[in-house]
């Protein structure tokens, strides 16, 4: 009889168990396409602390959350988190966890690096995390590449303020920015769009060197520079940043992540920052950085649904305006001979839509992206105008899935469709005094692209990648465009990690904006035929040691080796002809090598060390077959960075330290008979202090006060063909201490 | 230039060597390792955030894996019950664990 009962009891507490509970299993996926259930692995409602763990066979239970829907997410040690939306009629869960999210070095280690070489991409990638995002003023991206010896930051010019990068030697130009993973600050938005994005907005930036994937179109030549936002999905609903300088420079950045309800959660940003004052510390009678203000707004959606699609959409406006010159501009006087100033508005929309679909059995997924962009540029230089508007849409479609227990491929096609409207007004005084000429120089350029594309990735037991793409556009300026791409990963062993990539890539020159700085020189500027369209290989290795030293498990080291090399790139040449900029297509060679080694080791809890050297060769043929090493371009840069902390972080100090390299001189430049510029070195420290909530930071750029003295050239005399304001190979604002707070409200 | 890097790297290093020796369990200081129902990344970083400022506490690692919270903390200014009541203010539950197991490894 009891055990009737008994029998009773429990048939009727597992009939009402779904009544009040969810149940489910969780799923751990090979590379292999293969499924096992996953025991130990952690389910819990998103956003709250109701939390279980799979039993051996994969199940769980778990108790009914306060409001439906609900998000559960299962997590697992090596293996990538999965979410799912969960409505009170859901009889089942499955989650599926793909495994291969080797823990990276800094989950691992806790270590303090802000930047590290990351052990799981296929590309030799450096990724900046919040950390290191936080270790300078940051204000922008093109203030966070510091710590980074393969990226050099410098300035176009002396009177923009246009910060430039150089990736394996070349401009940044040819680097591909990405805004999680879609291609974005291209075209007119290239110049000045490392500015355009504040450090405080985003989560971590991903430095990928070489060739990467097909999936992001043609354009990327040396590499791809992703940033990642911070997340709508964090719970927190208030993140302030408020940063001033000595030069008064004011930022204030704010993020505010909310969770609407357990499917729609959203971010919105907001930077406004002012750069009002005017300074010339090396009294050549214009300033060293010109006035800015910028406002920059954005708004992130994510929607989960039901099925375990995702919509993401979003919007981002910018306005900025900068004037520089001479310290006694007036820009409301007509602008003519007897004053130099210069005055630069973007104005910048950008709007877009993801939507992922998982089908069947969610390791096939259908994607689709769209994007729409306006953008709208107004210059001048002295006499010199330039105006340029762009319109850009894309969409792109993509199919991802598996073919048996090692094969993954990817599919789609997409269609780009740009609209540029540019004119430049060039004046310049020939030396021969016949006063004032002009030419008005349209350039106006409408493409549509639309391509297809594949990609297949051949896994081998979590040791070997080999990853081959291939992509077609129709170009409606320049016919077939043909990409082919591979990359290889090989763990040789646990620790040791050798990659290799080669591939094509081509870009279309926006060739004034792309050299925004030959517009503040007094040279006519001579565009002298067709341009054709930017066509270059990169290809190069590296190979990475993970080993014990100290106390540190994984201190590494690593080599790495990148040669991009031209078949047509569009060359701006100041040094065949003084009283002109020629623009022409590349005749001959043009080539960059780079070598760069890093070691990094975390000696003792709580204290990293990072030294990174990076050498690099770049030449190009200029007209008249002159094969020379490009100008301007540092040989080489050495990064060494410490940081320490005290206990539980409440103190952090850290201490960067560059060596910048020769670049060579153009020969109108060069001094005493010497070609190349001085090397020199350039410290960085900060102290940040952490309290609840809030953190508090100080710290100075250019500790030691490094400037190249006298940057422009004929400083005196701006419409003069020799005026030079280009010729710029080291820091042209002297020492800036500055302080800032970050303040945070958890959930 | 060589002379200022040496001097700025030995500052370092003593810096370190000497907190390192600081990080030694002192008279009246006692460990506890509570565990705590943390789910993801943020849980972490939440506890991170209020409880070094938790008077008392001169150390923490957090485990988000092991879910797991080890203080170091001063009796004279606090105590374990203080802090269990810390972790508990902030929405999770804590429970201490036996001695034997302390969660001080890397996080």
């Amino acid at each position: 009889m009891k055990k009737i009962i008994l029998l009773l009891i429990g048939f009727l507490s597992f009939c009402t168990l779904p009544a009040q509970h969810v149940q489910g299993i969780v799923w751990g996926v090979a590379p292999s396409g293969e499924k096992t259930p996953l025991a130990y692995a952690a389910v819990h409602w998103h956003d709250t602390h109701t939390a279980v763990m799979t039993d051996d066979n994969g199940r769980f239970t778990i108790p009914l959350p306060a409001t439906w829907p609900a998000m559960l997410m299962a997590s697992f040690v090596g293996y990538n988190s999965d979410m799912r939306s969960v409505t009170n009629d859901t009889a089942f869960v499955e989650l599926l966890l793909y495994e291969g999210a080797e823990l990276d070095e800094v989950q691992v280690t806790g270590r303090q690096a802000g930047i590290y070489n990351s052990r799981l991409t296929q590309l030799k990638t450096e990724v900046i995390n919040a950390a290191g995002l936080q270790k300078m003023a940051c204000c922008n991206i093109g203030e966070s590449f510091e710590n980074s010896a393969s990226i050099s930051v410098g300035y176009s010019d002396a009177v923009s303020g246009a910060r430039q990068i150089r990736l394996l030697g070349l401009s940044g130009i040819y680097a591909q920015m990405l805004e999680e993973n879609r291609s974005d600050m291209r075209g007119l938005a290239t110049t000045f769009g490392l500015g355009f994005t504040p450090g405080p907005w985003l989560e971590s930036i991903q430095v990928a060197k070489g060739i990467g994937s097909v999936l992001q179109g043609y354009e990327n030549i040396t590499g791809q520079i992703n940033l990642e936002y911070r997340k709508p999905t964090t719970p927190e609903p208030l993140f302030l940043n408020l940063y001033l300088d000595r030069f008064a420079r004011t930022e204030l950045n704010a993020v505010s992540s909310l969770q609407l309800s357990g499917k729609l959660f959203t971010t919105l940003l907001a930077h406004g920052s002012i750069d009002p004052m005017k300074t010339d510390n090396n009294n050549d009678g214009f300033m060293d950085e010109p006035s800015k203000k910028q406002i920059n707004l954005a708004n992130r959606w994510l929607y989960v649904a039901d099925n375990g699609a995702m919509l993401r959409f979003g919007v981002k406006g910018l306005y900025e305006k900068r004037n520089g010159g001479q310290l006694d501009f007036d820009a409301s006087r007509p602008r003519d001979t007897t004053q130099y100033g210069t005055g630069i508005e973007n104005t910048h929309i950008n709007a877009y839509i993801k939507l992922g679909i998982p089908l069947v059995d969610t390791i096939t997924n259908i994607a689709f992206i769209a994007d729409y962009t306006w953008h709208d540029l107004r210059s001048f230089f002295g006499l010199k105008t330039f105006d340029g508007t762009e319109h850009t849409a894309n969409l792109n479609v993509l199919f991802q899935s598996k073919a048996g227990r090692q094969h993954d491929y990817m599919l789609g096609g997409g269609i780009r469709w740009d609209r540029y409207r540019q004119g430049l007004q060039d004046v310049w005084f020939p030396a021969s005094g016949q006063g004032a000429q002009r030419e008005y120089i349209r350039l106006d350029r409408d493409e549509t692209v639309g391509g297809l594309f594949g990609e297949y990735t051949f896994s081998y037991h979590d040791r070997l990648w080999i990853v081959a793409g291939l992509r077609a556009d129709y170009h409606s300026l320049f016919q077939w465009l043909i990409t082919p791409r591979a990359t290889l990963k090989y763990n040789i062993t646990g620790s040791l990690i050798l990659r290799a990539s080669g591939g094509r890539g081509f870009r279309t020159a926006n060739v004034v904006t792309d050299h925004i700085g030959m517009l503040a020189t007094g040279r006519q500027i001579s565009i002298d035929e067709p341009l054709g369209i930017e066509d270059a290989w990169t290809y190069g290795g590296s190979i990475a040691w993970y080993f014990p030293l100290f106390q540190d498990d994984r201190a590494s080291l690593g080599f790495d080796f990148f040669r991009t090399q031209f078949t047509n790139q569009i060359i701006v040449d100041q040094e065949d002809d003084l009283a002109r900029v020629h623009i022409y297509n590349l005749d001959g060679q043009s080539f960059s090598n780079t070598w760069q080694i890093d070691f990094n080791v975390a000696p003792l809890e709580r204290f990293s060390l990072m030294a990174t050297f990076r050498y690099t060769n770049a030449q190009t043929t200029y007209r008249n077959n002159r094969r020379r090493e490009r100008p301007l371009n540092d040989r080489f840069k050495a990064v060494l960075n410490l940081q320490y902390a005290t206990r539980m972080n409440i103190w952090t100090f850290d201490f960067t330290t560059q060596l910048n390299g020769q670049s060579r001189l153009p020969d109108f430049a060069a001094t005493n008979g010497n070609p190349y510029s001085p090397v020199y070195p350039l410290f960085f420290a900060q102290v940040t202090r952490k309290f609840r909530s809030i953190d508090i930071y100080i710290g100075c750029e250019n500790l030691f006060n490094y400037t190249q003295r006298d940057p422009i050239l004929l400083a005196s005399d701006p419409y003069n063909t020799g005026f030079n304001s280009s010729v710029i190979w080291g820091p042209l604002m002297e020492r800036r201490i500055y302080a800032g707070l970050r303040f945070t409200l958890f959930n | 230039m060589k002379k200022t890097l040496t001097f700025i790297l030995c500052c370092l290093f003593l810096t370190a060597g000497m907190v390192d020796m600081q990080a030694q369990t002192k008279k009246n200081e006692a460990e506890v390792t509570f565990e705590v129902n943390m789910s993801c990344h943020n849980c972490k970083k939440k506890i991170e955030n209020s409880l070094p400022h938790e008077k008392g506490v001169v150390d923490m690692k957090v485990s988000l894996e092991k879910k797991e919270v080890w203080l170091k903390f001063r009796t004279d200014k606090t105590t374990k019950e203080s802090l269990q009541k810390a972790i508990e203010k902030l929405g999770y539950t804590a429970t201490e664990k036996a001695n034997d197991e302390p969660a001080k490894q890397k996080t």
